[in-house]
């Protein structure tokens, strides 16, 4: 390859006879849009979370930086039974995905094509990646520069596997690490001349608590190098599991699913003395009966609390000496962990008890399933030709 | 008094500055967090000046400490660019000159390295050791031979690149370099036209289990 193919990709023409479409440009959000697909260009460029229960999908057109589309959506693949009859899914299709797969489960063999931040079913990821192509370039002629983010701690099968997935899929994709990208996206760099604003790569410590693990990552004005990092395999799923066990426990009677366990977590989850009057109705022989879950439910957040409380020990020291005390008072969760109830009063708590000066716990705020995508978006918006042409897939 | 105090807190935190910068971590977090925490407390006992002050010197000292340890690795760092342009033969001047720079800077003990030849470097006086209390067996040594000081040195190396920010770290803000730190460590089994500028480690964090 020569050195003008190198720096001269491809980067087709935005097709003008395409009719424009005045919308104004909306905030990121964690809620997927009615209609989240413009007509796309030739030319994208994509910022990608892959998460483990989640995916952020964040694009835009690279010549007029328009967005095409920016949505979340459940990372799940799901397989037709065999000899279901026509009709019952939509298109009879023989694969869904996302929401539709959701919504069409009894019918379908679900797969999660991640299991704990990484690539564990690397055909249902392929599928998926192929899936969100689809979304932001319905036509399949654009050519997709992506900047997709991994987890913290993947080694290299992890990465190859990512790689693999988007191979073919899109044009160009650059590998980032997550952290990066969470404290990057959640930067507002429209206020950094506002005194009031702290910034929050000058000195801080992320925490972003997601379905597989629970990563550190203090910031501190560079780009986070290994020993300003950690990841812990116990986050959300492992609460999941916990809260599982506690009700079989408490209710051996009962059978409840998986997606049921998750949803009571989402809606009350709590951390901190144990809280009663979390009424649901879940099936005994087909019989409705109404249980209390608030009990299990903050035992098993509690059992993460203390989880994270621990490995945060570990990671505090890892700051140099001088900047401790600031960071601190700047330590953010993110991340779906972070919405639970007390998560930052009682790790502030946990900290002071033990002696740190002046602990403060913030959270980033509920648009968290955006952040690695907007970061990733930013990153792909800042990429170059060549680095791009070093990328191709 | 409290000078005594003050000076053992120092002392300390210098120890875990220089254990840091040679890489062991691990050292200097126990330092840090077992013994640096009690030192510290003992001096704030015992001083009388406002807790603000105190807090205030504190950080000056930290601050300058850590500049100091700064200052001698980038000296040593450029000694190493000498060693690296050069034979194996004058790596026991430069690491002389890098034992002086320890013993001028901190005061370590560098009686076990021996002077470079007087034919190869010009006469240098050698620091006076400390006694240590060692009985006269134990300091007769093997001397390292010429490789086995290379090796060191570039451990060394590798471990004050591998903890040092100041030297690696990338602003945060600096996507460009972003992008090709991490075009660097594509999956090898992928790796096109990539072409790494420069050799940087790893980016992946360490797992807690």
């Amino acid at each position: 390859m020569s050195t003008e193919e190198l720096t001269q990709p491809e980067f087709p023409v935005t097709n003008d006879e395409q009719p424009e479409q005045e919308e104004p440009k909306s905030k990121p959000t964690s809620e997927p849009s009615e209609s989240p697909v413009k007509p796309t260009s030739n030319y994208i460029i994509l910022g990608l979370d892959l998460g483990t229960n989640t995916s952020c999908i964040q694009a835009v057109d690279s010549a007029s930086g328009e967005e095409i589309c920016n949505t979340v959506v459940p990372t799940i693949v799901g397989y037709a039974d065999r000899g279901i009859l026509a009709g019952i899914l939509p298109g009879d299709s023989a694969e869904l995905y996302g929401d539709e797969a959701l919504e069409n489960e009894l019918h379908l063999r679900i797969a999660r094509p991640l299991k704990d931040g990484v690539i564990e079913d690397l055909d249902a990821a392929t599928k998926f990646v192929k899936y969100i192509r689809g979304i932001i370039d319905p036509s399949g002629k654009a050519t997709i520069h992506a900047v997709v983010g991994v987890p913290s701690n993947a080694d290299e099968t992890a990465r190859e596997n990512v790689q693999k997935a988007v191979t073919g899929v899109f044009d160009a994709a650059i590998l980032v690490p997550e952290p990066f990208l969470a404290a990057y996206g959640f930067r507002d760099e429209s206020r950094l001349s506002d005194p009031t604003y702290m910034d929050p790569v000058k000195n801080s410590l992320f925490i972003d608590i997601g379905a597989g693990t629970t990563d550190y990552c203090i910031i501190q004005g560079y780009f986070p190098t290994p020993e300003d990092q950690l990841s812990m395999p116990v986050a959300g799923d492992d609460v999941d599991d916990h809260l599982e066990n506690g009700l079989a426990e408490a209710y051996p009677e009962t059978r409840i699913s998986s997606n049921k366990i998750r949803e009571y977590k989402e809606k009350y989850s709590y951390v901190g003395e144990p809280q009663y009057g979390m009424k649901v109705r879940v099936p005994v022989a087909g019989k409705p009966r109404t249980i209390d879950v608030g009990k299990q439910v903050g035992e098993a957040c509690n059992m993460l609390l203390e989880k994270v409380f621990e490995s945060l020990e570990k990671v505090i020291p890892m700051a140099r000496p001088d900047s401790v005390f600031e960071m601190l008072q700047n330590i953010i969760l993110t991340g779906g962990g972070s919405m639970i109830q007390n998560m930052p009063e009682e790790l502030q708590r946990l900290l002071l008890e033990s002696g740190y000066e002046s602990p403060q716990v913030h959270v980033a705020g509920e648009d968290f399933k955006v952040f690695v995508a907007n970061g990733a978006l930013k990153v792909a918006q800042a990429a170059k030709p060549e680095q791009w042409a070093n990328s191709k897939v | 008094m409290t000078d005594t105090h003050w000076e053992t807190a120092r002392k300390l935190f210098r120890e875990a500055c220089m254990l840091r910068a040679t890489g062991d971590e691990k050292g200097a977090v126990r330092i840090l967090a077992k013994d640096m925490p009690g030192a510290v407390s003992v001096w704030m006992g015992a001083s009388s000046r406002p807790d603000q002050e105190k807090k205030k010197q504190l950080q000056e000292m930290f601050q300058k400490e850590m500049q100091k340890v700064d200052e001698s690795v980038e000296l040593c760092d450029m000694m190493l660019s000498r060693f690296e342009e050069t034979f194996a033969l004058q790596v026991s001047t430069i690491l002389y000159d890098f034992q002086m720079l320890l013993y001028d800077v901190f005061g370590l003990d560098t009686k076990n390295i021996r002077p470079p030849s007087a034919a190869s470097t010009p006469p240098r006086k050698r620091p006076s050791v400390k006694k240590t209390g060692k009985k006269k067996s134990e300091d007769t040594q093997p001397q390292p031979t010429a490789n086995q000081m290379a090796e060191r040195l570039r451990n060394f190396k590798e471990a004050r690149l591998r903890t040092n920010k100041n030297w690696q770290s990338i602003l945060f803000n600096d996507l460009e370099k972003i992008i090709d730190t991490v075009l660097e460590e594509k999956p090898k089994s992928d790796k096109k036209t990539a072409k790494p500028k420069t050799k940087r480690k790893s980016t992946r964090a360490k797992t807690v289990k």
